[in-house]
């Protein structure tokens, strides 16, 4: 009988010294950071004041962060911030990972956030606000960036940088044909087709059914004067200009000259890069990936094409924030290192917005970066795409899968693009209605 | 002389027949051994069961606490027209790939096996994908099928047009069972190759001295006796063509146009994209029950065959 207990009882321990490791990391990495980091700073340990190690998750430019990390590491010994990259995936890949960690009680103290999910992190409560901070260099952001910021009068994240869209093209290509880039819907169906080959598409898009599809998407939409919801988020504006650019894609598809299923992700400028297609979509972002891993490769930019020639071009001001979590061990430790980080000296903001082609939200950090705008191709976001830029829309997620649904509706059935539109306003109302 | 049980007599020292006693004890032994998984499965399987039994009775988005609604995301599922759509779709996958599946695998397990000296070469090369992570198989086949791919070049030298595999609402749902064919099959060959080794030769013998060509020693032999093994595989393959998931979301993630998006894809886009964890674990308990149904009446099927 003894012995029955003794077996038990050693597989049991056994079992929950394996099940150790997979158990939260709040308290032991924590402890694990101030040791190791502050073996130089012994007086700090002698003072009453209490340490606090801060966990703070970015799903993009690490290098950078970690940087500035280190840099108010040294310098800060009471309140360390650890950098944890969640990278690899896509954005929603990122997006789960943080509401899982969320809902399971493991979540970073701080966050980068894009500017389409930040609200929900706002109206759950998880958000701290921020304002006390940011408020104070008011003056220093554009305008509809901080404007974006506010939730029921209060700034709650650092806006960190604004992603534009913009149409790139193989410019060797586009000069041998004698081709310049498309200025109309009309233009760039022709050229797209015109430069499809047996290797080759005209155009790459966004195919699959996803957020990025929508933000690609909503450019060509705001265009055509349509919306699909009110800016309060109450009232559905799905209307012809909604019809116009949902047509547009399915005449796009139908031409022939776009490729409707990518061996990669849509936003991955490789594609335009290594001849698969003449002309992609995409964001600012990929001047980095151009820049560094295809140096020899002749690329430019214009923002879209637009409707009928004489109309205005559109673009989509999306980005990324830093958030501090008001569950996390010390909002206050953490809000003030983020704005020391991101809201202070525009020195710091710079490595940043210069490695990794980002637009900088504020005025100093523009003045600061020198030529850095005024050098192709990022004169072009500059001056010509960001004036015409409308924020990302933060629509519910019921409201995006409805136009998730109609956008692959136009694409890949022949559904009549009236019942689409019909659909997705219906859809759009129940979504708003059932608060999803 | 001394008094001895049998079981002593033949024990040794005193900690020999300690040990022995505890042995004898076999409940306790058996317990005990079974005690890593058995904790593993309550952790890791039955608990979060319970949970996701407790979340499908509340309205929850993961980041604000759970509010209690009852049967209402019972009550919403039948309602709901996408996720009928999408048990549709398990179906239709369902009734194409198993019957695929089985006759492939029973197809590779007869090469292997009757083909003189290929066993360990076949075995190999059908084995080869079983042991591929089905993510990596998901992104290498995205790049087969795409538009200018493998496939439409090799078609192209046939002078056969473009499939739009993978962007075709029609075609997706099958260049997807294809995948999973391909995926799978190599294990059920092994399962199909033990159930052939265990055919006693004599059957086969007896049956030449007959007269029985290799045909009829196929449909009079091979296949009757194969028949635990076929349910095995047949159940198996079932529920798994209800749980498929790894290499659509990455092929497809679902489109074109939500033409491969099957109800496990359907549940993850629920929990995961729209935040309704409670929703979602109520699909999942429908999921269940639809398995366990169909696992049911197999076995009583099963049964049925057997008397």
């Amino acid at each position: 009988m003894n012995k029955k207990v003794v077996i038990l009882g050693t597989m049991i321990a056994l079992f929950f010294s394996l099940l150790v490791g997979c158990g939260g990391n709040s308290t032991t990495n924590g402890s694990d950071t101030t040791s190791t980091d502050n073996v130089k700073n012994d007086t700090s340990s002698n003072t009453t004041t209490k340490k606090v190690a801060l966990d703070f998750w970015t799903n993009i430019d690490t290098a950078e962060i970690t940087a500035n990390a280190d840099e108010w590491n040294k310098t800060h010994p009471d309140v360390q911030v650890k950098v944890t990259s969640i990278t690899g995936g896509s954005a929603e890949d990122y997006f789960q990972k943080l509401s899982t960690a969320f809902a399971a009680g493991v979540a970073p103290d701080m966050f980068t956030m894009s500017s389409t999910e930040w609200l929900k992190y706002v109206k759950s409560g998880i958000a701290y606000s921020v304002d006390e901070w940011v408020a104070k260099n008011k003056s220093d952001y554009q305008p509809s960036i901080y404007e974006s910021n506010i939730y029921e009068g209060k700034a709650y994240s650092f806006p960190q940088n604004t992603d534009l869209m913009g149409l790139y093209y193989d410019k060797k290509l586009f000069q041998k044909e004698g081709l310049q880039p498309p200025k109309t819907w009309d233009e760039l169906i022709q050229i797209a087709k015109k430069l499809t080959t047996k290797e080759r598409f005209g155009l790459a898009i966004s195919t699959d059914q996803s957020g990025y599809q929508d933000y690609e998407w909503y450019p060509f939409l705001w265009m055509s004067g349509g919306n699909i919801v009110s800016s309060d988020g109450t009232k559905v504006l799905v209307d012809d200009g909604t019809k116009n650019a949902l047509q547009l894609y399915r005449d796009l598809i139908n031409s022939g000259a776009v490729a409707k299923k990518l061996e990669i992700g849509a936003w991955d400028i490789s594609g335009l890069a290594q001849g698969k297609a003449a002309m992609q979509l995409s964001g600012q972002w990929a001047v980095k990936d151009l820049r560094t891993k295809y140096p020899d490769f002749e690329f430019g930019v214009v923002p879209y094409p637009v409707p009928k020639e004489g109309m205005k071009s559109s673009s989509d001001a999306g980005g990324w924030r830093y958030m501090v979590s008001s569950k996390g061990k010390d909002p206050k430790a953490a809000a003030e290192a983020l704005n020391w980080m991101m809201n202070s000296d525009p020195a710091r903001a710079l490595p940043e917005v210069k490695n990794n082609f980002r637009i900088t939200p504020r005025k100093s950090v523009i003045d600061a970066a020198g030529d850095f705008y005024k050098t192709s191709p990022m004169d072009i976001f500059i001056n010509d795409i960001l004036p015409v830029a409308q924020s990302e829309p933060t629509y519910s997620a019921g409201v995006v899968k409805a136009i998730g649904e109609a956008l692959q509706q136009a694409m890949f059935t022949d559904t009549p693009i009236d019942k689409i539109v019909e659909e997705l306003k219906k859809k759009s109302e129940t979504a708003i209605k059932n608060n999803q | 002389m001394f008094k001895t049980t049998p079981h002593e007599l033949s024990s040794g020292s005193k900690p020999m027949s300690l040990l022995r006693k505890a042995v004898n004890n076999e409940i306790a032994v058996g317990y005990s051994l079974l005690a890593p998984a058995l904790i593993g499965i309550i952790i890791f399987v039955i608990i979060p069961m319970i949970y996701a039994f407790w979340v499908s009775l509340h309205q929850w988005d993961a980041l604000i606490p759970m509010k209690w609604v009852g049967m209402q995301n019972y009550r919403l599922l039948f309602r709901d027209h996408d996720w009928l759509i999408s048990l549709g779709k398990t179906f239709l996958y369902m009734i194409v790939f198993v019957p695929c599946l089985y006759t492939l695998s029973l197809i590779l397990a007869l090469i292997v096996k009757y083909i003189r000296g290929s066993s360990g070469v076949f075995r190999t090369i059908f084995f080869f994908p079983v042991i591929m992570s089905p993510a990596i198989c998901g992104l290498i086949w995205k790049f087969i099928y795409s538009d200018k791919g493998v496939f439409n070049h090799l078609l192209a030298v046939f002078d056969i047009g473009a499939v739009r595999w993978l962007s075709s609402v029609e075609v997706s749902i099958y260049s997807v069972i294809i995948v999973s064919l391909w995926l799978q099959m190599g294990f059920y060959m092994i399962i199909f190759l033990a159930g052939l080794q265990d055919i006693p030769k004599d059957y086969y013998e007896a049956a030449t001295i007959d007269g029985a060509n290799s045909w009829q020693s196929f449909w009079k032999i091979t296949l009757p006796n194969l028949k635990h093994t076929s349910v095995f595989i047949i159940i198996v393959s079932i529920i798994g063509s209800f749980q498929v998931f790894d290499q659509i979301k990455l092929m497809t993630a679902g489109g074109p146009a939500n033409s491969t998006r099957l109800a496990v894809l359907y549940i993850f886009e629920q929990s995961f994209k729209l935040y309704n964890m409670g929703y979602a674990s109520a699909l999942s308990f429908n999921l269940f029950v639809i398995i366990l149904v169909f696992t049911l009446l197999q076995m009583k099927f099963m049964k049925i065959n057997n008397e």
